[in-house]
């Protein structure tokens, strides 16, 4: 049933993403043309200065609509199926309201990926035509092949068992963190819908956006709290660990903040399965 | 319910993995080590008189150094690192029983020399830094403390006083300049005393085969110590000599590190290696990644148990699983981290 719900909640979301991929893409192309004459070092005549830089500006503003979009999106989504009139629709049907909120996670974190990656993609496609003079060069491949050597024999030839093995671990670990920080975030923005929606009637969304915004405030609060107190005091610490240990606590730190976040996502999980299971009131 | 066990005790061997890997690779560090001194004194010498101050036995290949070397006015000088050439030096055979090897590093276009490294037949290493500026016979010593600590003896024929203060240590990642303003507590000082030029940044002292540093202006009682002196100049040649040694032990290590403490507190500002800001992280971290995560598993598991709901008892059950597998990884890297 998962697969169903998730194809109709996917459906509803690309059915307006792909327009803002698609002026996501055509606003890089512009973009690698204003940047190829900026970078051509030639004369160029003042109208196609401004224009260039007017193109460059108008990409980055693009790139910046575009991830709001994707946001919008989801939270428009997660609130008119759940919240609004249709939610009597989607609360009748014979699926589990788990299956529900998984089905709007996995929509979630896939739009925010599949968002990011686009803007990943068109950017590196406007650099690479924008400063092509400089990148495809006889250097640039000779860089390529002396970095690729230095990394094999580095890593590949004198990397030991453990060591390959603490290496998958700590990529493994970041991808997945990467990937727990985007479904914490869509979880962090459901659940200020749930609460705005089970504690005002009238303005569910107001509520929503100001529970978001406060939240956010002391979520940004204790992350540079954690910056300034830890960040120096870590450094000095694993840089006076002896060396035999010192492969071994640096893989362990990106574990140690993967259970973290899966922790505060199983929480917040709870909480709103709760809400939509015990709390959830249409009439 | 059977995926849910065996993922939880996939977990659970993964983090005793960890914690059993982790003990078995933690050796203890011995810092007691013996006293050795190395004398160095005419061969090494004799590289500074060989018509002008210096000679070259053997000049090897060039290279170039990005270490500063400070002038007598505590500026760097930059263009010193431009060229410098080693010289192989010759040891005598009373030095061959202790001293595998001397380089000195010289600077060709400045003629000077600002650099020697001392290999040891046991393994250690003695780099000192020195300077010469017009041709003068002043010294600013630094010294590597890659290794082992290290003092240097240095006497001039003019005015050559000894003074020793009790366990005096060289600060040796630190200019001699800086270590000057060091609290006399820990004797972070170099001792230089040139001749002509005269500049003073503090004494040495030779007893009993340790060699100490002194500044007359803050440890005025260390006169009582120039009498004790075995530390002899020999005036005929008029040749400065100059004695290395090698010497550790916990309290001198402590000492030092104390007053590396103390400098980088003084220099650094108070984000650096201050005690209360890395007592306030070890509190943060462990409320963070410790209490937190515990006190969720106890909600976890007290809802686990009171729900009714297979649903509700998966996430409760998945919660209590991250924590105390979270909890277990924290500590096992907190033993290690946090000294």
């Amino acid at each position: 049933m998962l697969k169903k719900v998730l194809k109709y909640d996917l459906k509803s979301i690309y059915k307006y993403w792909w327009i803002g991929a698609i002026a996501c893409f055509a606003l890089s192309l512009l973009g690698s043309f204003g940047i190829s004459f900026l970078n051509s070092g030639k004369e160029i005549p003042v109208p196609i200065e401004i224009f260039s830089y007017i193109s460059v500006f108008l990409t980055i503003v693009g790139y910046v609509a575009f991830i709001f979009l994707a946001q919008v999106l989801v939270f428009v989504r997660y609130y008119k199926n759940f919240f609004s009139d249709e939610g009597y629709l989607t609360f009748t049907l014979p699926v589990k309201r788990i299956t529900q909120l998984n089905s709007k996670l996995i929509m979630g974190t896939t739009t925010y990926i599949s968002t990011f990656l686009t803007c990943l993609l068109c950017g590196g496609m406007m650099l690479l035509i924008g400063f092509r003079n400089e990148i495809f060069t006889k250097e640039t491949y000779e860089a390529i092949i002396d970095g690729w050597n230095e990394f094999k024999e580095l890593v590949l030839l004198n990397a030991t068992a453990l060591d390959i093995v603490l290496l998958i671990i700590i990529l493994l670990s970041f991808i997945i963190i990467a990937i727990l920080a985007v479904m914490l975030s869509n979880q962090f923005m459901f659940l200020c819908i749930s609460v705005g929606a089970t504690i005002s009637k009238k303005a569910k969304i107001v509520s929503a956006i100001g529970i978001y915004f406060f939240a956010g405030s002391w979520a940004s609060f204790l992350l540079s709290m954690f910056s300034i107190f830890v960040s120096a005091a870590m450094t000095n610490w694993i840089l006076d660990l002896p060396d035999n240990l010192f492969d071994i606590i640096f893989t362990l730190i990106p574990v140690i903040i993967m259970f973290f976040i899966s922790i505060i996502n199983v929480a917040l999980y709870a909480i709103q399965y709760r809400l939509l299971d015990n709390k959830l009131n249409l009439s | 319910m059977k995926k849910i066990l065996s993922i939880t005790l996939a977990v659970l061997m993964l983090s005793l993995c960890f914690v059993v890997t982790v003990s078995a690779d933690a050796t203890p560090i011995n810092t007691d080590t013996q006293v050795k001194i190395a004398t160095f004194s005419e061969d090494f010498q004799n590289m500074f008189v060989d018509g002008t101050m210096y000679s070259r036995a053997n000049t090897t290949n060039i290279q170039y150094y990005e270490t500063p070397v400070f002038n007598e006015y505590n500026e760097e000088i930059t263009d010193v690192i431009d060229e410098a050439v080693i010289i192989d030096c010759k040891l005598s055979d009373e030095q061959k029983k202790t001293v595998d090897g001397v380089e000195v590093i010289y600077n060709s276009s400045t003629e000077t020399i600002y650099e020697v490294q001392i290999y040891y037949k046991d393994g250690s290493r003695l780099f000192a830094k020195y300077l010469l500026v017009d041709l003068m016979n002043e010294y600013n010593k630094l010294i590597n403390h890659e290794f082992e600590e290290y003092y240097v003896d240095f006497n001039w024929p003019v005015g050559n006083v000894v003074a020793l203060n009790e366990k005096a240590i060289f600060n040796q990642q630190t200019r001699v300049f800086d270590l000057y303003e060091s609290d006399d507590t820990f004797n972070v000082k170099c001792a230089v005393k040139g001749g002509s030029l005269r500049y003073s940044y503090g004494q040495i002292i030779y007893i009993d085969n340790e060699f100490y540093f002194y500044d007359p202006e803050l440890n005025p009682e260390a006169e009582e110590y120039k009498a004790k002196t075995k530390y002899t100049h020999d005036f005929e040649s008029d040749v400065p000599k100059v004695k290395l040694g090698i010497i550790t032990d916990t309290a001198t290590k402590e000492a030092l590190d104390e007053a590396l403490q103390k400098y980088y507190d003084d220099d650094m500002g108070y984000m650096y290696n201050d005690e209360l800001l890395e007592g306030v992280s070890k509190v943060f971290l462990t409320i963070l990644f410790a209490v937190i995560p515990f006190v969720a598993f106890v909600a976890f598991l007290v809802f686990l148990i009171k729900a009714k709901k297979k649903t509700y008892k998966k996430i409760y059950l998945t919660g209590c699983i991250l924590s105390l597998a979270e909890v277990a990884v924290f500590i096992t890297t907190a033993l290690y981290l946090f000294k």
